[in-house]
C-alpha cells in the first residue's frame, strides 16, 4: 500500500469515526463522554453526595454539582478531579467541622458555597484546606460563617481567584483567617473579597506569592498580613476599616504598588506596618484617613515613591530602628503630623517630596522650593514621648514653637529634611 | 449610712487595685497589642503574660514574643511572675515556671517558632507526638528563642521551604 492510498483511507474512515463517536455520545448521553468523564451529583440521584462522587470517579473527571444543600462528612479529593458547583450548591459544615480536603495535584474547585464550618479554639479549622499540592485552582466559590475560609499548607503553583469570604463579624475572638497560606510557594491570590475575618489574608512561610485587585474589608485584625514571607508582591488591592490595613513582618524584598490603605482608625491601627523587615518597594498607593497611615519599626531600606498620604493622623511613623530609606515624589495633604519619629538621628532621605503644610517660595519657578523643608513637626516629638500632650494640638504656643524649630531645628532630627520640597502634587 | 459603707468598700476595692495585681490578667482578644512585636493578639492558644514586680502586666500574643521581651528586658525592670496559656485549654493561663513546652514544626503559633505550653506532662507528650515536635523546659525555651536571635522565627525558617537569599544579607547579618 502507498502512502498516498494510506492517506485516502483514513480519509474516507475519518467522518464515519466521528459520526459512530456522536452516536454513543448520544446513546449514552453527554454525560459520559469519554475524553472527560462527567459525574452529576444532586440532591435527586443518583448520585446524592459529593463523596460518592469523588470516590467513583476516574483520575481527571469532571464532577458537576447541582444546586442544593449537602450534609456530609469532610469530603476528602485525594486524586485530580475538577469540581464545578451550577446554581451554588451549598456544602454545610453543620457547625462540626472542615468540609473538604485536598490531598491531591492538580484539584480545581469552582463555583461552590461553603458555609458553617463552626468554631474551634484549639484547631485552624478551614472550610477548604489544600495539603502539600501543586497546581490547584480554587475560582469563584463562597464562604460564609467559615472559621478558616482558604487554607494552602505546603501548596505551589496554585491561583485562588474570585471567591467571596464573608465571616461573621460579631463573634470578636471566634473567627479564623479568610485566605491563609502556610510553606506557600508560587500561588497567585487575585479578584477575591474578604470580610469580617481575623486577618483577610495571611501569608507565612510562603514565597513568591502575588496578591492582586483583592478587597479586603472590616476585618478584626489585619486587611492581609506577612510572616516571614519573601519576594512576595501585592498590587491594586483595597484594604477598608479593618483593625490594620497590611502588616508585613520580618520578611524581604517585598512589594506593594498601587493599593489604597483607608480607614483604619483606632489606638493600633495603621494603614500599613512594617516591622522588622528588609527593603521593601512603595510605590503608587493611597494612604487615606487612617491613625497612622504607614508605621516603620525596624525597616531598612525603604523604597517610597509616588504615594499619596491624605487625611491621616500621622501620615509616615519612622521608628528609630528605621534606616537608609528614600521617600521621593509622595503627596502629603491634610495630614495631622505629615512625618514623625522617635529618635533625633536618622538615615531616611526625602527628595521632591509635596507638603501641602510647605511655607517656603519658588523664587525661580522651577516647580521646586527654594527653601528646605522640615517635615517633622517639634511637636510630634514632643507627642511621641507624651500622647496626652496632644491635647494642646491647637494652641498657639505650639504653633510658635514649631515655628521657631523650623527656623532653628534643635530636637528635631537635623538631616530629616527635604531639601527639594515639591511645589505641586506628584500625582 | 449605707452609702458610708459602700464608700469604704469602693475605697479598700481601690487600694486594693492600687497595690497592683500578681496574678495574670484576661487578654482582651483582638485588641490588646503585643508588647513585643506590635501585633493585635488574636489568637487565645497563645497569648502570655509578664508581671513586673511593681505590679505593670506586659501582654504578648506569643511565647516567644514573651522569651525575647523577658530576654531583652532582664534587669532594667524585674519581673514578679511570667504566664503561658494552656494550648489545650485556651484563655487559662500556667505559670511558665511550671509550664511544659513543645516545640513542633506544625504547631502554627503566631511567630513562627511553632511553640506551645501546656499544663501536664502528659499533654506535652500527647502534642509533642501529634505535631512532630520536642519537649521543652522553660529555660530551654529561652534558650532556643535567645539563639533564635533578633529575627524571631528564623530557627523555624532555618529547616522551612525558605531559601536563604541570593547574596542578599541575612537577618543577623543586618541586625543591630
Amino acid at each position: 500500500m502507498t502512502p498516498r492510498t494510506e492517506r485516502r483511507r483514513r480519509a474516507a474512515r475519518l467522518p464515519w469515526a466521528l459520526l459512530l463517536a456522536a452516536l454513543a455520545g448520544l446513546g449514552a448521553g453527554a454525560a459520559e463522554a469519554p475524553a472527560q468523564p462527567r459525574l452529576v451529583v444532586s440532591p435527586e440521584g443518583p448520585l446524592r453526595t459529593l463523596g460518592e462522587a469523588v470516590r467513583r470517579a476516574a483520575p481527571g473527571a469532571v464532577i458537576v454539582v447541582r444546586a442544593g444543600t449537602y450534609r456530609e462528612p469532610l469530603v476528602y479529593v485525594d486524586k485530580p478531579l475538577t469540581i464545578q458547583g451550577e446554581g451554588w450548591p451549598t456544602l454545610d459544615g453543620q457547625g462540626r467541622g472542615e468540609i473538604l480536603s485536598v490531598t491531591a495535584d492538580s484539584v480545581t474547585i469552582r463555583g461552590l458555597r461553603f458555609a458553617n464550618t463552626g468554631v474551634s479554639r484549639v484547631e485552624d479549622r478551614a472550610a477548604l484546606r489544600v495539603t502539600e499540592v501543586g497546581g490547584c485552582r480554587i475560582e469563584g466559590n463562597r464562604f460564609e460563617k467559615t472559621f478558616f475560609g482558604i487554607y494552602l499548607a505546603g501548596a505551589r503553583d496554585c491561583v485562588v481567584r474570585g471567591n467571596l469570604l464573608r465571616a461573621d463579624p460579631t463573634s470578636e475572638e471566634a473567627t479564623g483567617n479568610g485566605i491563609h497560606l502556610w510553606t506557600a510557594r508560587n500561588v497567585l491570590v487575585e479578584d477575591n473579597i474578604v470580610f469580617g475575618h481575623r486577618d483577610g489574608m495571611y501569608f507565612e512561610f510562603a514565597h513568591y506569592i502575588v496578591a492582586r485587585r483583592n478587597r479586603s474589608e472590616g476585618n478584626l485584625r489585619y486587611g492581609l498580613h506577612f510572616m516571614f514571607a519573601d519576594d512576595c508582591a501585592y498590587e491594586q488591592n483595597v484594604f477598608r476599616r479593618n483593625g490594620a490595613g497590611v502588616a508585613v513582618m520580618y520578611t524581604r524584598r517585598v512589594s506593594m504598588t498601587g493599593n489604597r490603605f483607608e480607614d483604619n482608625w483606632g489606638s493600633a491601627a495603621y494603614g500599613l506596618l512594617l516591622k522588622e523587615i528588609y527593603d521593601p518597594v512603595i510605590t503608587r498607593n493611597v494612604f487615606a484617613r487612617n491613625t497612622t497611615g504607614l508605621f516603620a519599626d525596624g525597616a531598612v531600606r525603604i523604597q517610597a515613591e509616588g504615594n499619596r498620604f491624605v487625611d491621616n493622623g500621622w501620615a509616615v511613623k519612622l521608628m528609630a530602628s528605621t534606616s537608609e530609606g528614600r521617600f521621593a515624589r509622595n503627596d502629603f495633604i491634610g495630614n495631622t503630623f505629615d512625618v514623625s519619629t522617635n529618635s533625633r538621628t536618622n538615615s531616611v532621605d526625602f527628595e521632591g517630596n509635596y507638603y501641602d503644610g510647605y511655607r517656603g517660595y519658588d523664587l525661580n519657578r522651577d516647580g521646586v522650593g527654594d527653601v528646605p523643608h522640615r517635615p517633622v513637626r517639634l511637636f510630634s516629638l514632643l507627642v511621641e514621648q507624651n500622647e496626652p500632650a496632644l491635647i494642646l494640638l491647637r494652641s498657639i504656643f505650639i504653633a510658635l514653637l514649631d515655628r521657631a524649630e523650623q527656623l532653628l531645628p534643635a530636637l528635631t532630627p537635623e538631616t530629616l529634611v527635604d531639601e527639594r520640597p515639591a511645589m505641586r502634587m506628584a500625582s | 449610712m449605707r452609702s458610708l459603707r459602700v464608700l469604704a468598700l469602693a475605697l479598700l476595692a481601690l487600694g486594693a487595685a492600687g497595690c497592683g495585681p500578681r496574678g495574670p490578667q484576661p487578654i482582651a482578644y483582638g485588641q490588646d497589642q503585643c508588647g513585643y512585636c506590635r501585633m493585635t493578639i488574636s489568637d487565645e492558644r497563645f497569648g502570655s503574660e509578664l508581671v513586673t514586680r511593681r505590679g505593670r502586666v506586659h501582654k504578648f500574643d506569643s511565647v516567644e514574643c514573651l522569651a525575647n521581651y523577658y530576654l531583652a528586658q532582664h534587669g532594667s525592670e524585674p519581673a514578679h511572675s511570667l504566664w503561658v496559656t494552656d494550648y489545650a485549654r485556651p484563655g487559662e493561663f500556667v505559670s511558665a515556671d511550671s509550664a511544659h513546652f513543645v516545640q513542633g514544626e506544625r504547631v502554627s503559633s503566631p511567630m513562627g517558632m511553632g511553640l506551645l505550653a501546656v499544663s501536664t506532662p502528659a499533654e506535652a507528650e500527647r502534642l509533642a507526638r501529634e505535631h512532630a515536635g520536642r519537649r521543652l523546659s522553660w529555660e530551654q525555651v529561652l534558650e532556643t528563642v535567645a539563639r533564635a536571635g533578633a529575627r524571631v522565627g528564623a530557627g523555624h525558617a532555618a529547616h522551612g521551604p525558605a531559601a536563604p537569599p541570593p547574596g542578599g544579607a541575612g537577618a543577623h547579618d543586618t541586625a543591630h
